[in-house]
């Protein structure tokens, strides 16, 4: 019996320690449930916040809108390229960012250097961060966008360019070596015609205005930009009717060409503030307008008269007072480049069909062994002699049709009523030596270049294809 | 006595030294090596030149010749040198002549003297001939941004710009003391022409005409003056079809072909280049716009843009384009759409080309 009154004590006890152990429990999961909905009601509220920009990453969805976007196998392929840790994978542009641009930054070891593709597919395939300056990603002939760009320099703090978007006005970055596309703006500035962009990453854009077809000029600075955030650009309008103009990155001076109210044409100057309209300053005045101004780093500045096939074209250096001091007078159809801290410049001509190409330096005239227009041309870097060091090597790069078979080629070709497929040349204007460094349709792909531009280092080469208005860039060395 | 006699000797050899050294003197002029010592040899600026006419125009003959105190220059050789070719180099050949230019370029002539005693000279003389330019564009239209000169055709109007650039005593004189006698095929423009100006406005050449059109500029009563003459033919009207993309507006780097492969629709804009205008939307421009041979309705606003659609594979877009106020403006155009295609805007397909699966690059 006493067994019995003892085995019932140990059952109460275990009974209310279960009881006990049962309410602790639901008063437990009582207290999660509530945690878990406050979580819940607060993601809730603020779903989104924090997410990145969906379907296209910060590059944007134009391309896909209009049907550019690459299929979506091709993101998998871009991400399987560069394996884990690849700068593609994910980060800041989302997937499509390799897509959308170009297949470069995705492509990982295509390039023409072997072992540098070799490199870089190991390094990647290891998972390797992109973001070392060795590793080229990039191919030496990098399609950066397959849409139009308005405009684009290359940066001086950075192997990178930074372009205009025509359709939006965005403005990116494209790392030369790694291949990285990343928008830097989100200010929509659309059908961006022109842009002149400063090796900051401010901009002028140019447009038309859809109403009345005024030119409308703007200059913008990007208010915070980093590799994380996405500025805004914030600036000041320049005048209407902009009729031509040309802005030095490097001297921050812009240099244009507007109607007068009394029906002449002016020259101007002004400060390239970004994101301000400087005081402008006027420096010739003539009746005709079909200028073109060069605005050179050396602060000279020069105006050629538009050229048109066997129409006697004139340049000229406007002086402190406003003259025109001549350079070059009375050649058809002339187009004309000049090379700041120099004396020396290329000029063209097109005369009964027929393209020259010639160079002047230091007093003497050489005609150059390629037929193509000084449009289609850029200079290398140039240093002048200084105390200590002689000056470097006068270096001019030309693209050059493979055919230019036109009565009126200059005409034709500015109307955009024809295109050329361009082989890219160096002519060392000092040792007088020439070399082809790419040949015409290199990869399939017609290039009718126009805008070039080399970069402070002396690398790469970017440019505009006339055919389409997308972004390339050259790497100069195999 | 003996002092007497000292001295008439003294005054003999004194007269006879002197006339001995005249003597001396005159049977060797000069000597190199004591006008070596003296530092007169090979004075480089020696010689001068003298430019005959010193202000020279365009095309004109210009006679140098060079001039010197010491120098016997029948017996020197003497080199000229033309904008760095010699042009003559001989014994005694102390002129040289030479002519600027249709264009008027500057001269720039060196002589070199070398002469057996006062040694080598030279001297150079920059000639600065008067210059004339002759510049010209149109208010006619052409869209913006368009890289290439503005155009005079039929019916419109012709702008001219001379720029004259005559150097008196090493001043460019300015241009309201220059005065400009403008003419027309050989007839003088009086009412255009005149002191200061450099700026006139006529008719444009006639339709498929060319003028030739001539500026003499002339200062300092008459007597320095330069000229220059220029053909200008009239431009055709030329008319392209441009896609205006929706995104990334009108796409002036591309003329649409006479076949364009499109998708569903395509909104066009049609830019006549050289038009007599200066606006697309100038109430004196007509645009009769026919799709497949029926009139279409363009934009209300934009007058020169259509939006071409149609049931079939194919259309067929016309454009006649005129101008109530100048009926030498007329251009037309036909192209063919050939509709289902993925092309049609002059953006390619991203996947159309890939360069970067080449192994050539």
């Amino acid at each position: 019996m006493s067994n019995l009154k003892k085995y019932s004590t140990v059952i109460i006890v275990v009974l209310i320690c279960l009881l006990v152990t049962a309410v602790g429990g639901l008063a437990g999961w009582l207290l999660v449930l509530h945690s878990n909905g406050q979580t819940i009601s607060f993601e809730s509220a603020m779903r989104g916040l924090g997410l990145n920009t969906p379907s296209a990453g910060q590059n944007g969805s134009n391309y896909d809108n209009i049907g550019g976007g690459a299929p979506n196998g091709n993101l998998s392929t871009g991400s399987a390229n560069n394996g884990p840790g690849g700068s593609n994978a994910a980060g800041i542009n989302g997937g499509d960012a390799s897509n959308i641009y170009g297949s470069g930054s995705v492509d990982v070891g295509v390039g023409a250097d072997g072992s540098e593709s070799s490199a870089a597919s190991a390094n990647n395939a290891n998972g390797t961060s992109s973001s070392s300056a060795t590793v080229l990603k990039a191919p030496r002939l990098w399609h950066v966008t397959k849409t139009p760009v308005a405009g684009f320099t290359f940066a001086t703090s950075s192997p990178m360019a930074y372009f205009v978007e025509r359709a939006t006005g965005y403005i990116f970055t494209a790392d030369e070596m790694s291949g990285d596309i990343l928008r830097r703006t989100n200010t929509l500035m659309p059908k961006t015609y022109e842009a002149y962009v400063a090796r900051d990453g401010g901009a002028i854009y140019r447009t038309i205005n859809n109403t009345t077809g005024a030119i409308q000029t703007f200059s913008g600075i990007v208010g915070s930009s980093t590799s994380q955030n996405i500025g805004t650009v914030i600036g000041a309008n320049l005048p209407n009717n902009i009729l031509a103009m040309d802005a030095n990155p490097d001297s921050k001076s812009i240099f244009y060409v507007a109607q007068s109210d009394n029906g002449s044409f002016s020259g101007y100057t002004t400060p390239w503030t970004e994101g301000k309209n400087g005081k402008q300053t006027q420096v010739f005045n003539l009746s005709i307008g079909s200028w073109r101004p060069f605005s050179l780093t050396d602060g000279r500045l020069m105006i050629l008269e538009k050229p048109q096939d066997d129409a006697m074209g004139y340049a000229y250096q406007i002086t402190s007072t406003g003259s025109l001091k001549p350079i070059l007078r009375g050649a058809p159809g002339l187009t004309f480049l000049p090379l700041s801290n120099s004396d020396t410049y290329v000029f063209g001509t097109s005369e009964n069909g027929a393209l020259t190409l010639y160079a002047q330096s230091n007093g003497t005239t050489y005609a150059l062994p390629v037929k193509t227009i000084a449009d289609k041309c850029t200079w290398a870097p140039y240093a002048p002699a200084t105390k200590k060091k002689p000056a470097s090597d006068i270096v001019v790069y030309c693209a050059v049709p493979s055919s230019a078979d036109s009565k009126n080629f200059l005409q034709n070709w500015y109307m955009g009523a024809m295109h050329t497929s361009d082989s890219w040349w160096r002519m060392d204007l000092t040792t007088g030596k020439s070399d082809q460094i790419l040949e015409a349709a290199s990869g399939g792909s017609e290039l009718d270049v126009i805008d070039p531009a080399v970069d402070p280092t002396g690398n790469f080469i970017g440019f505009r294809n006339n055919v389409d208005g997308s972004l390339w860039i050259l790497r100069i060395n195999k | 006595m003996a002092r007497n006699i000292l001295r008439v000797v003294c005054f003999v050899l004194g007269v006879s030294v002197f006339f001995g050294s005249i003597a001396y003197a005159q049977s060797d002029p000069i000597n190199s090596d004591a006008i070596s010592g003296y530092g007169l040899r090979n004075l480089q600026n020696a010689v001068v030149i003298q430019a005959t006419p010193a202000i020279p125009s365009a095309g004109d003959s210009v006679h140098f010749s060079v001039e010197g105190s010491v120098y016997d220059f029948s017996k020197d050789t003497i080199t000229w040198t033309l904008n760095g070719k010699t042009i003559a180099s001989g014994v005694g050949v102390s002129s040289a002549d030479a002519t600027v230019d249709s264009k008027g370029d500057t001269l720039d002539v060196i002589v070199d003297v070398s002469d057996p005693t006062w040694g080598d000279a030279s001297n150079e003389i920059t000639i600065v001939p008067a210059q004339m330019d002759i510049l010209y564009d149109a208010p006619s239209y052409v869209p913006p941004f368009y890289r290439g000169r503005a155009l005079p055709s039929a019916g419109g109007t012709l702008n001219l710009q001379a720029v004259a650039r005559i150097v008196q005593g090493g001043t460019t004189l300015p241009n309201s003391s220059i005065t400009y006698t403008w003419s027309r095929n050989g007839t003088v423009l009086g009412n255009l022409s005149g002191r200061g100006k450099s700026q006139i406005s006529i008719d444009s050449p006639a339709l498929y005409g060319a003028d030739t059109i001539s500026v003499r500029a002339s200062a300092n009563d008459d007597t320095l003056s330069a000229n220059a003459s220029i053909v200008i033919p009239s431009a055709s009207l030329t008319l392209k079809l441009y896609e205006d993309h929706p995104l990334f507006g009108v796409t002036y780097f591309n003329a649409l072909p006479a076949t364009i492969p499109a998708q569903s629709e395509m909104t066009v804009a049609a830019v006549p280049y050289f038009a007599t205008v200066t606006n697309l939307y100038d109430q004196s421009l007509q645009y009769a716009w026919l799709l497949n041979d029926s009139p279409l309705l363009a934009s209300s606003t934009k007058r020169n843009e259509v939006t071409p659609a149609s049931n079939q594979n194919t259309a067929k877009l016309h454009l006649d384009v005129t101008s109530s106020d100048n009926f030498f403006l007329s251009a037309s155009g036909d192209w063919l759409f050939q509709f289902g295609n993925s092309g049609g805007s002059t953006i390619k397909n991203p996947g159309a080309s890939d360069v970067f699966h080449s192994d050539t690059l």
